[in-house]
């Protein structure tokens, strides 16, 4: 049976190259290329370790490791996208029992671009910490048990979510608080990592930065990932009780990880998934005039028309579909980086308040498959009648409230920490003008590139389908970098008028006005563009291009 | 309600065609469609139906031919053509993240429509049909039928004059479809047109009063029930038609040695 899955799942990776297209081939084929140049570093660093110190490999090795486990466990639910070609929930009705299931699909989810790069990484570190000697058989030990450790515990954390979610309340729970949680560790990570390096500004952190490193040297160490590190360093400096003991301890930590993986399996197999309920409710008579109940009360300024439908239904379905708050939390935070960079944390320059338009750029730029989430269900605009510009308007002006909210955070938050009000309507006029670049840009690629983000709901984790991720990037990249390009100059002409009231009000207002000007142009064109091809962009939003 | 032969057809097919690569999906179908006619489109799967109606609402470009609705050419003005129009589809892709009540309105104004229309038409629709009571949950928490009825709800909210559905009936239990057979009825009875694939024959002959049989693409048969079933039952005649034997079971003689 193993061998029947893992065949499987090669068949499946072929059929999913085979009926990728040519831009889905590409992004294999770049996923790929970049997956084995992520191993090919990790395992060269590692293969260096032959001339470090004791104390250096005795840090390095187990954090290297921690990392790998991390990157199996927490991809799949940071990114949204793991391979979900074999997932326990598509072979349940086949009478097959866990004995001969999950053998096969641990060595399944082994082939694939995360094998083979685990696999280069740790033929790194084999070449890096063998001794020369017959102890070399402990290095490989430790290296194979890693993988096995490192599988089994993304096929259990999996699993077990898929498990756990069985209703759709909990569906939707672990959908957004997956990615959170891995956007919150990078996030603390950014910081610490930052402010660590720079001792002199954050003197009175210092101290505390260096309590946060020796617990991480720790918990690096008592992870299930820990063991084979650790045998790894013994066996290299041929200290072999403590090698093989380590090794035992890591073969406890696997029987571990595959029990708790052998009932969250059960589990799967043997409930169904069930849909929740929402709050219920009569239609009620509305008095004449009042609101439709599509609209949310705290934007009244809505327009009661196809493109205010449009951006109401957007902005409840962002709210309430977990895969899209997600994503918008997502592309927020990039543009949140800046905002806690060293530079800014020490600075008390009223010109920082100006870096308030770096999320409102990011969440306009972020948005090149603004029908993505649609997909098939595009459907209902086309056989209303096409009216693309109603439509990528609306979509565009439930963007603007998020983004609305989001700088007026960033906006009052840095004047607040920096006293520089004063900067407050230049920040909010050069956001405004990079928000229309990037936005205008944006819905060109919408509707030129369109491709249906999935919504398996046998599979929480799916990705669209396979290279998808990689064919997306190419545009997404274009308008992010060619947007930086176009705004590049508001941006330094917005510091070089900082704290010259005139000459400030009137960049401001040029900033606005190219703002909009390119947002309207670029709005247009996209929409002429559509229009007449809405049975072509229905075709590329359709299921056959989903996974 | 029978078809009114002398007003223009409220459907119109001439040279309609699509291939998918190699494998020719619709091979220039060509028929009228009555105004005001109940009319049932069967045929095997992969016959083709669902093709066809998708190139006559708009959704997919046909290689070449016509798909004309209430006199519009709906590939020459859409825009016009759709406004005539209620479609429901076979694959029942909704927004499901909104209510029952907030779909309905998101199509009314999609359409143009007067808010306070969509809001009464709404509630009228969702009492009819049983989901009242379900207005405001939403709709991916739905059952099957219910999924259907909203997606009807949706298709009539503009009082189209011609109807198309997509298999309407399919994963429907008995009294969701008797609701739906209903209010189709009672929505032929003012003149409109009702167009429905279907492949479950005894709905067909009990509800349709013309219908066309579809087979690799091709018409093979079109006309009131009476004149293509020629006395026999319809899935018999459809069986006939589209060339299946009456008994291709006898390879499983395997199937007798079953434990069960």
């Amino acid at each position: 049976m193993a061998r029947h899955l893992v065949r499987l799942k090669l068949v499946l990776l072929r059929a999913a190259a085979r009926s990728a297209g040519l831009s889905g081939g590409i992004g294999m084929g770049l996923a790929i290329l970049v997956a084995l140049a992520i191993g090919a570093m990790g395992g060269t660093g590692l293969a260096l370790l032959r001339v470090a110190s004791d104390r250096r490999v005795a840090d390095i090795v187990p954090a290297a490791f921690a990392g790998v486990l991390a990157v199996w466990v927490l991809g799949p639910v940071v990114s949204v996208g793991s391979e979900g070609t074999l997932e326990v929930d598509r072979l349940a009705l086949l009478p097959l029992g866990r004995r001969q299931l999950m053998p096969g699909l641990l060595l399944a989810a082994m082939v694939g671009a995360g094998g083979v790069t685990t696999v280069l990484v740790l033929l790194g570190a084999v070449a890096g910490l063998a001794p020369a000697s017959p102890g070399v058989v402990v290095t490989l030990a430790a290296a194979g048990l890693e993988l096995c450790v490192c599988v089994a515990a993304s096929r259990w954390v999996s699993t077990a979510i898929s498990a756990a979610a069985r209703k759709r309340r909990w569906r939707d729970i672990a959908l957004f608080v997956g990615p959170l949680l891995g956007l919150t560790i990078n996030l603390v990570w950014q910081i610490y990592a930052r402010t660590t390096m720079r001792p002199d500004a954050f003197g009175h952190l210092h101290s505390r930065h260096t309590a946060i490193g020796s617990i991480l040297r720790v918990l690096v160490r008592i992870v299930p990932s820990g063991p084979p590190a650790e045998a790894m360093v013994a066996a290299r400096s041929g200290r072999w009780a403590l090698a093989l003991a380590e090794l035992a301890a890591g073969v406890l930590f696997l029987v571990a990880l595959l029990l708790l993986w052998w009932r969250a399996v059960e589990k799967v197999l043997t409930t169904s998934p069930e849909s929740g309920r929402s709050r219920a409710g009569q239609v009620t008579a509305g008095a004449a005039g009042a609101r439709p109940s599509l609209f949310p009360r705290f934007l009244p300024f809505l327009p009661v028309s196809r493109m205010g439908a449009v951006a109401a239904k957007e902005l409840r379905v962002m709210w309430r579909d977990p895969r899209q708050r997600a994503t918008l939390f997502a592309s927020t935070f990039p543009g949140l980086l800046p905002l806690i960079s060293t530079g800014v944390i020490a600075s008390r320059s009223p010109k920082v308040v100006l870096l308030a338009a770096a999320p409102a750029y990011m969440i306009a730029a972020s948005g090149t498959n603004q029908f993505g989430f649609d997909g098939a269900r595009h459907w209902t605009n086309v056989a209303a009648g096409e009216d693309m510009a109603a439509d990528l308007a609306g979509k565009n002006l439930a963007r603007a409230v998020v983004a609305a909210i989001v700088i007026g955070v960033a906006v009052s938050v840095l004047a607040w920490r920096t006293a520089g009000w004063e900067m407050a309507v230049p920040a909010a006029a050069l956001a405004a003008g990079a928000f229309g670049v990037a936005l205008g840009l944006a819905d060109l690629v919408s509707v030129i590139a369109a491709y249906p983000m999935s919504d398996s709901p046998g599979n929480l984790f799916s990705a669209g389908s396979s290279g998808q991720g990689f064919a997306a990037a190419g545009p997404a990249l274009g308008v992010l970098f060619g947007g930086a390009v176009l705004c590049g100059p508001m941006a330094l002409a917005s510091l070089a008028v900082a704290g010259h009231p005139l000459s400030g009000a009137v960049v401001a207002a040029a900033e606005v006005m190219v703002g909009i000007a390119a947002w309207r142009n670029l709005w247009q064109i996209a929409a002429r563009r559509a229009n007449p091809r809405q049975p072509e962009m229905l075709v590329a939003l359709g299921p056959k291009h989903a996974a | 309600m029978a078809g009114n032969d002398d007003a223009p057809p409220a459907v119109s097919w001439r040279g309609l065609a699509k291939s998918f690569g190699t494998k020719v999906a619709v091979a220039d179908v060509d028929l009228d469609i009555p105004a005001g006619s109940f009319f049932g489109l069967v045929g095997p799967n992969g016959a083709g139906k669902t093709t066809t109606l998708k190139m006559t609402t708009g959704l997919l470009r046909p290689d070449r031919g016509t798909a004309v609705v209430d006199s519009t050419d709906v590939w020459r003005d859409p825009v016009t053509a759709k406004a005539h129009m209620g479609v429901l589809p076979e694959e029942l892709r909704l927004f499901e993240r909104l209510t029952g009540e907030e779909l309905l309105t998101y199509n009314g104004l999609l359409r143009g429509m007067d808010p306070t229309v969509v809001a009464d038409r709404s509630r009228d629709l969702l009492g009819v049909l049983g989901l009242a009571d379900a207005a405001r949950t939403m709709v991916v928490d739905y059952s099957q039928g219910m999924r259907k009825k909203i997606a009807l709800a949706c298709a009539l909210l503009h009082a189209p004059r011609v109807l198309f559905l997509d298999e309407p009936f399919e994963s429907v239990d008995p009294v969701s479809a008797r609701t739906i057979r209903q209010v189709l009825e009672r929505y032929t009875e003012s003149g409109a047109t009702v167009i429905f694939s279907s492949h479950v024959m005894d709905t067909v002959q009990r509800v349709c009063d013309r219908v066309a049989v579809m087979h690799a693409g091709r018409l093979v048969a079109a006309g009131t029930v009476d004149e293509v079933r020629g006395g026999r039952s319809l899935e018999d005649a459809f069986v006939a038609l589209v060339g299946a034997s009456a008994d291709q079971s006898a390879g499983l003689a395997w199937l007798d040695t079953s434990s069960d």
